[in-house]
């Protein structure tokens, strides 16, 4: 499983698209921004992309001959997304530290890069993932589809969260940390989110293996 | 003991079927599985694989079963899907890398003598290899892992005369020490008659015969006599065709006794294959 | 040894390899203790199928001609002058008994099929 990733690191992924995360990072150094975009920029371009490469390059007849079992592939699959969303949220979170030291006078409309928004951002990748595996393993070859709807589930959870953020003045308070003792519920919101990320994860995986033992190749 | 054995495999498509199809290959041999485009070759392959889900069926491999063992199985089969290609624009040095961390036994030595052998660059990359270079880099991989069976796919289409007749030459030495089978499918029946030792025949998704090729070849008798005679044979013949100096026509030799004026001799395997394509057709057009 | 190997003749071809082979001991082309080529590797030399090979070996030893030693192959059977006589004996009784069958049913008599086999002779 572990080569598996490894084959999905490095031979169906152009290593341009290592690169990127830097660019779309740097763009958390726009002052008062939508935040959120910076991460979406994965589900915009990355995402299809890759897919899109698995699928030109005849990627699953090329697994499936490997030692390996159908579920290895999809568990690749996914931890292999799951590490280019890290990617993405490390160096946006390096680019949102300066952001935080640079700006933290200016006034913002928008949420601010801080622990807690991040928290959103891992639960936002989780809503991406439980929406894209289990679509994308019907055929785990056809990508489109998943891929718009995985698209449609990021924006709308990001959409909602900054109406919320407006609408609602106690989550607005809470979230640009106006009472500094809620650092501490910050870094909760935080782990929620990871814990969040990892078990739509695993739940992508269980209804991912299951469509895809009955894929025909 | 057994390299590959199939028993009772059923798959339906829409408007297709895999019908009991059963097929045994010792250790040490090649057999040819032959059949017409369409007629479930790939289908069976990818069964036996277990890349698409069968209604029933069991697939034993080195006398394991296939479904249990899968990942430790898959590390004694090699393969050559033909006309796939996978990676076309990465060199072969860099799948080679990525490929042999998946196998236990990789040997390296191995890898480059069949390099060697093959005159294969490893800084070209896929796309640039002809269809007989990729078989033989799919063949290289293979052997590397020390594969002791070989589910080929059509690997002697696209090749010119030259190039096949110098890959079933290659077959024949990979068997040679018995340790290694070699399935492979084609529809180029000379290809058989080269080198296999059995011949599985598939027609419409049936097996018509899975035994060794002189025994496939010595059940048949091809037929040629006057019109006037077709009667007295038309029914135990599995197809015939008249023209305007008589018939011609197949005909199991169990099936037969000596008619006066009627010619008999041992068909060819093309021979066997149109006629089950006819005796297809005519029942077509019954139901039609 | 020498074989040729015709793809276009009727006859199979474990029995063109019999035929040959055991021609050869007969004549004494073949001396005894002889060293047949291993079943697959003789497979590959003439390009054909390795269970041809082993029919055409096993009709061989059954006849006599040669014998296997378990692990080391096969080679020329040990044959006195008289036991070569009755092998060729054996194998022409066989041919002749098929081919005046044949001559029956077209209705030759003995002295017909003596005269000519003479003629040809």
């Amino acid at each position: 499983m572990l080569n598996l990733l490894y084959k999905d690191l490095r031979l169906a992924i152009n290593p341009l698209f290592f690169i990127l995360p830097l660019f779309t990072g740097a763009l958390m150094l726009i002052p008062g921004w939508l935040y959120f975009i910076v991460l979406l920029y994965f589900c915009f371009i990355m995402l299809p992309n890759v897919l899109g490469g698995f699928k030109a390059q005849n990627d699953l007849m090329f697994s499936i001959m490997l030692p390996v079992r159908k579920k290895d592939i999809v568990a690749a699959r996914i931890l292999s997304f799951m590490t280019y969303e890290l990617i993405y949220v490390i160096i946006a979170v390096v680019f949102a530290a300066i952001n935080l030291r640079l700006y933290n006078d200016w006034p913002m409309f928008f949420l601010s890069p801080n622990i807690a928004f991040f928290g959103l951002i891992f639960i936002m990748f989780g809503l991406v993932n439980i929406t894209l595996f289990p679509i994308y393993f019907k055929t785990a070859y056809n990508y489109g589809w998943a891929a718009i709807m995985a698209n449609i589930m990021g924006v709308c959870f990001a959409v909602g969260m900054e109406i919320l953020a407006l609408k609602v003045e106690k989550f607005y308070v809470f979230m640009h940390l106006w009472n500094p003792t809620d650092i501490i519920y910050h870094w909760i919101l935080l782990i929620i989110g990871i814990v969040f990320f990892i078990i739509t994860a695993w739940i992508a995986y269980l209804i991912s293996i299951k469509r895809f033992e009955k894929v025909d190749i | 003991m057994n390299a590959l054995e199939v028993k009772g495999l059923n798959k339906s498509y829409e408007k297709f079927h895999l019908k009991d199809v059963n097929i045994t290959l010792e250790l040490g041999y090649i057999m040819g599985f032959i059949g017409s485009n369409g007629a479930g070759k790939t289908t069976t392959l990818k069964s036996i694989l277990n890349m698409v889900h069968v209604e029933s069926g069991d697939i034993s491999i080195l006398g394991q079963n296939f479904i249990e063992h899968e990942v430790e199985l898959k590390q004694n089969i090699g393969y050559a899907f033909g006309g796939t290609d996978f990676y076309t624009k990465k060199k072969i040095k860099n799948i080679t890398k990525i490929v042999k961390r998946f196998f236990e036994n990789w040997d390296d030595n191995v890898y480059e003598q069949y390099l060697k052998k093959f005159k294969l660059d490893p800084d070209k990359k896929v796309s640039e290899l002809s269809e007989g270079m990729k078989v033989k880099y799919s063949l290289a991989l293979a052997l590397s892992h020390d594969a002791k069976l070989l589910l080929l796919d059509e690997p002697t289409s696209g090749l010119d005369p030259v190039a096949r007749d110098g890959l079933l030459e290659l077959f024949q030495e990979l068997v040679e020490d018995g340790t290694r089978s070699i399935l492979f499918s084609t529809h180029i029946t000379t290809d058989l008659e080269k080198c296999a030792d059995y011949i599985t025949y598939i027609n419409n998704g049936r097996i018509i015969d899975s035994i060794t090729k002189d025994d496939f070849i010595g059940k048949f008798y091809l037929l040629q006599g006057p019109k006037d005679k077709v009667k007295l044979l038309e029914s135990s013949m599995i197809a015939f065709k008249t023209n305007a100096f008589g018939f011609t026509g197949l005909i199991e030799r169990n099936r037969f006794k000596e008619i006066e004026g009627v010619e008999y001799a041992a068909p060819s395997l093309e021979e066997i294959m149109i006629y089950y394509a006819m005796k297809e057709d005519q029942n077509a057009e019954f139901t039609i | 040894m020498n074989i040729i190997i015709s793809n276009t003749s009727d006859k199979p071809i474990y029995q063109q390899l019999f035929e040959q082979i055991s021609g050869q001991i007969i004549k004494g082309e073949l001396p005894s203790n002889y060293s047949l080529p291993a079943i697959r590797t003789a497979a590959k030399e003439l390009r054909i199928s390795i269970i041809t090979v082993k029919k055409a070996w096993e009709e061989l030893e059954r006849h006599g001609f040669i014998y296997t030693m378990a692990g080391k192959g096969c080679f020329v059977a040990d044959l006195s002058k008289g036991e070569v006589t009755s092998l060729r004996n054996e194998m022409v009784n066989e041919k002749m008994e098929k081919d005046m069958e044949y001559y029956k049913e077209l209705g030759l008599e003995l002295n017909e099929i003596v005269d000519l086999i003479k003629k040809h002779y």
